[in-house]
């Protein structure tokens, strides 16, 4: 077969060789003088033919001649061809961007060796004692490692920088199978046992070796300082491996067993079999699957627990660690909180992109439906040459094909684009996003499918058409009469049409009503001209002086979390009320360490009672402001002033009083509901404060550049050699909404260019109606039909159409509400508001698309139109 | 010109390469071979005889290179391959067993 589509090509110089062969062959005939020569060769033309169909099969042939006259037949109507290849491109580039993401985040296996061997524990962080003792069970996982990512200040050739930074045990890259790019990687006996035998080296991630070294072979042995330690980079990991994560790219990676080195605050890390900050990634044995793993898994859990639980733990504490659970899952992707953030918003947005893509579809089967009874000559002229209906339908496919093609080159080219774009529209400098756009298999397969289904979908409508087309009357020039198939087809279409986009106007307006209202709540503070700065350092009273002292600063507080955390994160403690155990209350609330004046700083009031002093320190009365929730919560309308709050257990228990009431404000972002929160004097609380950055919040008198600037000066001042991290408080708000801005964004762009094609696909059903129709208008108009008259029954029949579609995408949409509804805020998913409004546009624009050509009609000659009969 | 006859359905292909088993030719030297040895009883068209020859290439069962021929002229000289050997040779034995079946019940019947 594939000798034979090679003859296809090569067929002319086989055709001159036999031309050529036939010509001696005669010359030699007649040089022998057999009489009549061209009596006796015959048809010559014929014979070269039937040596042709020896090489070329003449179905082959009459395909690469469609193929052509397909082609042919785009090339003549550039404008029409282009404006269909274009919507066609729009759907086809929003789906394959959409999986691509999805398949980047969710469905792609890790580059490395058997993935489906991996499991990871759930959930989702373990101690490194625990691991320690899950590792060593070795029937089970014969390799496994503990990993964790985290921010850390790096200081590459000149710059420190916050770096995303992956702890790993020395097994991992044996476990995944991986190879280095140059140099090695990680071994176990750079882990070592414990924090004395861990060796001082990293290997840096393929990304950061080509971004920040320019692929320089001779970094190999470099030193580079993270945290408090300096490390050797030793090796280069492969450029197809991005981590285990998904998502999240470290840009180096260094021994777990080095984490206690690096701040003060994690010296216990190792030790400690409490604080959960691993993940777990295992190798099972060869034929154990994940559920006959996870079965023995259970047993070795916990045996864990009971050989790692702390020997002075309170009972009630004991029984809280031994009753922790854990289960082995596939980590044939990875494992991802990147994955966990977006899986949900991204297979929205996907089944969005198929929806849209749909549209696109329906509106093209259209347009070429429309086209094809322009066409109606033409084709009746084929048919009456001879052309069998298969082959019309074959030259029509061929058609679809053609315009598919264009349309996934066109998405192929601009989708790497559009996908970054994407990604930035997530990604922030705190939470960095890494996807990797590879044209791979997958890739190309899912395209060569989307233009196969795709082309057989709107080629549908045309072919559909075409066979009905009735070549006698439409030669004899009476199209009007000839031509009327399928009026229920684009009907059905435009309908479904509306349907599509009729949900994702309910989507769009969903997202856009949660933002709105996300956006309009207030955060207890003033944000006006306030800044928040991460400052590593330790004196917070030179902070605050030094800060307050600089020119157009008109207010200074620290703390260790600013007004709206985010993603620098949140202490969580849980309290009990005048000398209760804290132990008996499953409530949580949240802590933060401030400086005095923070509540005038912010400007969050202080509704009764005292602001915190600097005398209030470790050597005097511990003290504590409590919001309003938590007054409310614990004192109803009594004055919580003078009660204690109990914090702690054993030897860390504390005895806080209340000295204060502050508003509510909110804490780690502006969709939470109102948590409880208790302020401790920054210099009380030196456990939660040590090692940790400073935030500084400032309220500027003025944003004018310089003495923005002053401020910055000051603090690289604070801080000297660190990165200056200053930001608006507002643009933290925007931060901790990326991810609905994001969806609010992308579906009302989505929806946009839904309602654009429906509303086009029913202002091309009327105006084709209208067209057809307009002899019968004519004679009805003859008759004493008004203009008015005739211009309802059109915009009417518009209506109908559209209200169809808009009944059925609103079920649709009722019937999905399970999906969205964790996304939103606020915002009941059968949001009377949205899907009023989205009714009230769909019909508006219908009946603008139907009144346009209505008018048309309305104005028909009655005069001219009979006379045309 | 002698009487000719029709070439059985089948077996021009065979011909063909008994043919060519000789020594290469070029399409009218086959005709003519054909004609010459079968004492121009078996009469070979060019309209079946170029088809055929282009089956048979496109079979691998001869190869065609161009060379000059007698009369000085470029022509194609088809050249007999080892999978044409092997393909007449089965095809002979095929033919020597239906002819020689054919004549059992000729001569018994």
């Amino acid at each position: 077969m594939f000798r034979r589509l090679l003859n296809r090509v090569r067929y002319r110089r086989f055709d001159r060789d036999v031309a050529e062969e036939m010509a001696f062959h005669r010359e030699l005939k007649v040089a022998e003088g057999g009489g009549d020569v061209d009596r006796a060769m015959g048809n010559e033309l014929r014979m070269r033919e039937a040596a042709h169909d020896v090489w070329v099969p003449p179905s082959l042939d009459a395909l690469a001649q469609d193929l052509r006259h397909a082609v042919r037949a785009l090339f003549h109507r550039p404008v029409f061809t282009v404006t269909v290849a274009a919507v066609l491109a729009v759907g086809v580039t929003v789906s394959m961007v959409a999986f691509a993401m999805l398949d980047a985040l969710v469905l792609r296996p890790l580059p490395v060796d058997r993935p489906h061997q991996l499991v990871y524990m759930r959930d989702p962080s373990f101690s490194f004692p625990q691991l320690r003792e899950v590792r060593a069970q070795r029937q089970l996982f014969p390799s496994s490692f503990a990993w964790n990512l985290t921010q850390l200040d790096v200081r590459w050739t000149d710059v420190h920088q916050p770096s995303l930074v992956m702890l790993a045990s020395g097994e991992m890259y044996e476990t995944l199978a991986i190879r280095p790019a140059i140099g090695r990687l990680l071994m176990p006996s750079d882990e070592g046992l414990d924090e004395s035998s861990a060796q001082a080296v990293g290997v840096l991630s393929y990304r950061t070796w080509q971004n920040r070294f320019a692929a320089d072979p001779s970094v190999l042995g470099r030193m580079l300082r993270i945290e408090n330690t300096q490390v050797t980079i030793v090796g280069v990991t492969p450029r197809e491996f991005l981590g285990v994560s998904p998502g999240r790219a470290a840009e180096i990676t260094i021994p777990v067993t080095l984490a206690p080195r690096l701040r003060p605050r994690d010296a216990r890390l190792l030790t400690q079999s409490f604080a959960s900050w691993l993940h777990f990634i295992g190798r099972l044995p060869d034929g154990l699957s994940v559920s006959q793993a996870d079965a023995a898994f259970q047993l070795l859990w916990r045996q864990t627990l009971e050989a790692t639980v702390p020997a002075d733990l309170a009972p009630d504490r004991r029984a809280n660690f031994l009753g922790r659970t854990a289960a082995l899952e596939s980590a044939i992707s990875g494992f991802s909180s990147v994955r966990n953030q977006f899986q949900r918003p991204l297979t929205i947005l996907a089944s969005f992109a198929g929806l849209l893509l749909i549209i696109t579809c329906a509106t093209v089967a259209n347009m070429l439906g429309a086209q094809t009874l322009g066409r109606a000559r033409e084709v009746a002229m084929r048919m009456a040459l001879g052309c069998g209906r298969a082959r019309l339908c074959r030259q029509l496919l061929l058609e679809g094909v053609v315009l598919a093609v264009l349309a996934s080159a066109a998405a192929l080219a601009i989708g790497p684009a559009l996908s970054s774009a994407l990604v930035n529209l997530v990604a922030t400098s705190q939470s960095p996003v890494t996807i990797d756009w590879m044209l791979d298999g997958r890739l190309l397969a899912l395209s060569l499918a989307l233009v196969a289904v795709t082309a057989l979908a709107f080629s549908i409508a045309p072919m559909a058409f075409a066979v009905r087309i009735d070549a006698g009357p439409v030669l004899k020039g009476d199209p009007g009469r000839a031509a009327s198939p399928g009026h229920w087809f684009s009907r059905t279409l435009v309908a479904a049409q509306i349907a599509c986009s009729v949900v994702l106007l309910v989507g769009a307006g969903l997202f856009l009503r949660s933002l709105t209202h996300v956006l309009s709540i207030d955060p207890g503070f003033e944000t006006r001209q306030l800044f928040a700065a991460r400052l590593s350092a330790t004196d917070i009273r030179a902070v605050v002086d030094q800060l307050a002292a600089t020119r157009g600063v008109q207010a200074v507080a620290a703390s260790i979390y600013p007004p709206i955390s985010n993603r620098d994160g949140s202490w969580t403690q849980s309290i009990g009320i005048d000398g209760a155990s804290p132990a008996a209350s499953n409530q949580t609330t949240y802590f933060n360490a401030v400086s005095p004046s923070f509540f005038a700083a912010v400007g969050t009031p202080i509704v009764s009672g005292r602001d915190f002093e600097w005398s209030d320190t470790d050597g005097n009365g511990r003290v504590a402001i409590v919001n309003l929730a938590v007054a409310k919560r614990y004192f109803g309308d009594a004055s919580p002033l003078g009660h204690r709050i109990t914090v702690g257990f054993d030897a860390s228990r504390r005895d806080l009083v209340i000295v204060g009431v502050a508003g509510d404000a909110k804490y780690q972002r502006l969709q939470e509901e109102q948590r409880d929160i208790v302020y401790m004097p920054y210099l009380q609380a030196s456990e939660a404060t040590a090692g940790r950055a400073i935030f500084a919040t400032i309220r500027m008198a003025s944003l004018a550049d310089d003495t923005l600037q002053q401020v910055r000066t000051t603090i690289a001042g604070l801080a000297p050699g660190r990165m200056v991290q200053l930001e608006r408080v507002s643009d933290r708000i925007r931060e901790s909404l990326v991810t609905e801005r994001a969806l609010a964004f992308i579906a009302l762009t989505l929806a946009a260019c839904a309602l654009l094609l429906s509303s086009a696909g029913v202002f091309g059903l009327m105006s084709h109606l209208v067209t057809r129709r307009t002899r019968e208008i004519g004679v009805r108009m003859a008759l004493g039909a008004g203009a008015r008259q005739v211009l309802l029954q059109i915009v009417g029949q518009a209506l109908v159409v559209s209200v169809a579609g808009l009944l059925i995408g609103m079920a649709i949409a009722l019937a999905s509400t399970e999906w969205i509804r964790a996304l939103l805020h606020f915002v009941s998913a059968t949001d009377a508001f949205t899907y009023a409004a989205v009714g009230a546009l769909t019909l508006i624009l219908s009946i603008l698309a139907g009144w346009l050509p209505a008018r048309r009609a309305a104005s028909v000659d009655p005069v001219t139109a009979l006379r045309a009969e | 010109m002698a009487k000719a006859a029709e070439i059985l359905p089948g077996t021009l292909d065979m011909l063909i390469l008994r043919v060519l088993a000789r020594e290469s030719l070029h399409g009218y030297g086959v005709a003519q071979r054909l004609r010459e040895l079968s004492d121009d009883v078996l009469q070979v068209g060019e309209s079946s005889l170029y088809p055929a020859l282009q089956r048979l290439l496109l079979n691998g069962c001869v190869d065609a290179e161009w060379a000059p021929s007698d009369n000085n002229r470029r022509a194609r000289y088809y050249t007999l391959t080892a999978q044409g050997k092997k393909y007449l040779a089965a095809e002979r034995a095929n033919f020597d067993r239906y002819v020689s079946a054919i004549h059992r019940v000729l001569q018994t019947a």
